[in-house]
């Protein structure tokens, strides 16, 4: 798009809104400050969609938009491309980036040599300090999806690496019209998937309608 | 000459509209372009090309009215952006030529 914006200062920006939001303005309420965050990676996915879209045909399907997420928009947002995607074509897709630019530069408390559950609290706090940064490039693709008519809900997850390796894997549900946005009150890094009643309703009635036509070719053929 | 720009959101809900001619004709400007945007969900519902799917944001020359011609642009974002132009020997692809520049 022919602007370049210098990257430590990306950096420092990103930082320091994380911290601010999660010390300052929310210090006791981590789910608000999470939303917050959430928020305004939204209103930047949002933005940048329309920006970056503008001399593109228009997408036929949802993966169409999804490849544009993870192929071009990726590239001018950090240079490189999503590594892996993966759906269940219901819905869900599964975007992998190898090396996460934002997060290459953070680092992680050693743990002590101390008891036990000293090592544990660390490792749960880095985990937290981890997903608050993960929850504004889950509002930027939320706010490009939905900019583009896919509403969705984004969630992520890290993997244990070493330090100079992350692992992201974001994972997209479109929503329909009758289920409700995940909430970010626990994130503990698993993934979780919510079907709702009126699709369990169908596919157990497709169950039921297969097993009688099978009952009945069945039955017809024992006749013959 | 174009006498009239409008942009209207993915909800047609109108964002921007100016006018460039007189007061008095401002109304009817307004009323054209409104009408033109059930022509443009006309088109987006039912392509014409019925083999591979339409994927032209520029969507042409929408309808003629007695003095007016009008053209429509759709965005990814399903942003539309509407022109009525008075100019009768305009050709499509000036039009076309001059919207992205309207973007940016």
């Amino acid at each position: 798009m022919g602007r370049d914006v210098s990257e430590s200062c990306i950096d420092s920006l990103l930082t320091e809104m994380v911290s601010t939001y999660c010390n300052r303005f929310y210090a006791n309420k981590p789910e608000l400050a999470a939303r917050r965050i959430e928020a305004i990676g939204y209103q930047v996915g949002h933005q940048l969609s329309e920006r970056y879209t503008m001399e593109r045909p228009c997408f036929s399907d949802h993966l169409e938009a999804i490849k544009f997420i993870c192929k071009d928009f990726w590239f001018e947002l950090f240079k490189k491309q999503i590594d892996n995607l993966k759906t269940n074509h219901r819905g869900t897709f599964v975007l992998q980036d190898n090396r996460f630019r934002w997060l290459t530069r953070m680092s992680i408390d050693q743990s002590p040599e101390n008891g036990t559950s000293e090592e544990l609290s660390i490792m749960a706090d880095n985990k937290t300090m981890q997903s608050m940064h993960l929850y504004f490039p889950c509002g930027i693709i939320r706010g490009a999806l939905s900019n583009l008519g896919i509403p969705c809900a984004v969630s992520a997850d890290i993997s244990n690496l070493p330090a100079w390796l992350y692992e992201e894997i974001w994972m997209i549900t479109s929503i329909t019209p009758d289920h409700e946005n995940l909430t970010f009150s626990s994130f503990d890094g698993s993934l979780v998937l919510k079907i709702s009643f009126d699709v369990f309703f169908a596919l157990v009635c497709t169950v039921i309608i297969m097993i009688t036509c099978f009952w009945k070719k069945f039955k017809h053929n024992e006749q013959i | 000459m174009i006498v009239c720009v409008a942009v209207v959101g993915h909800q047609n809900n109108p964002l921007y509209i100016q006018s460039f001619t007189d007061a008095d004709d401002a109304l009817k400007l307004h009323h054209i372009v409104h009408c033109s945007l059930d022509v443009v969900d006309e088109r987006v519902n039912n392509p014409k090309k019925s083999g591979p799917t339409l994927n032209e944001t520029f969507l042409g020359l929408l309808y003629p009215t007695e003095n007016y011609k009008v053209y429509g642009y759709l965005t990814n974002t399903k942003v539309k952006f509407i022109l009525v132009t008075t100019d009768l020997d305009v050709r499509d692809a000036d039009v076309r030529n001059e919207v992205p520049c309207c973007i940016c």
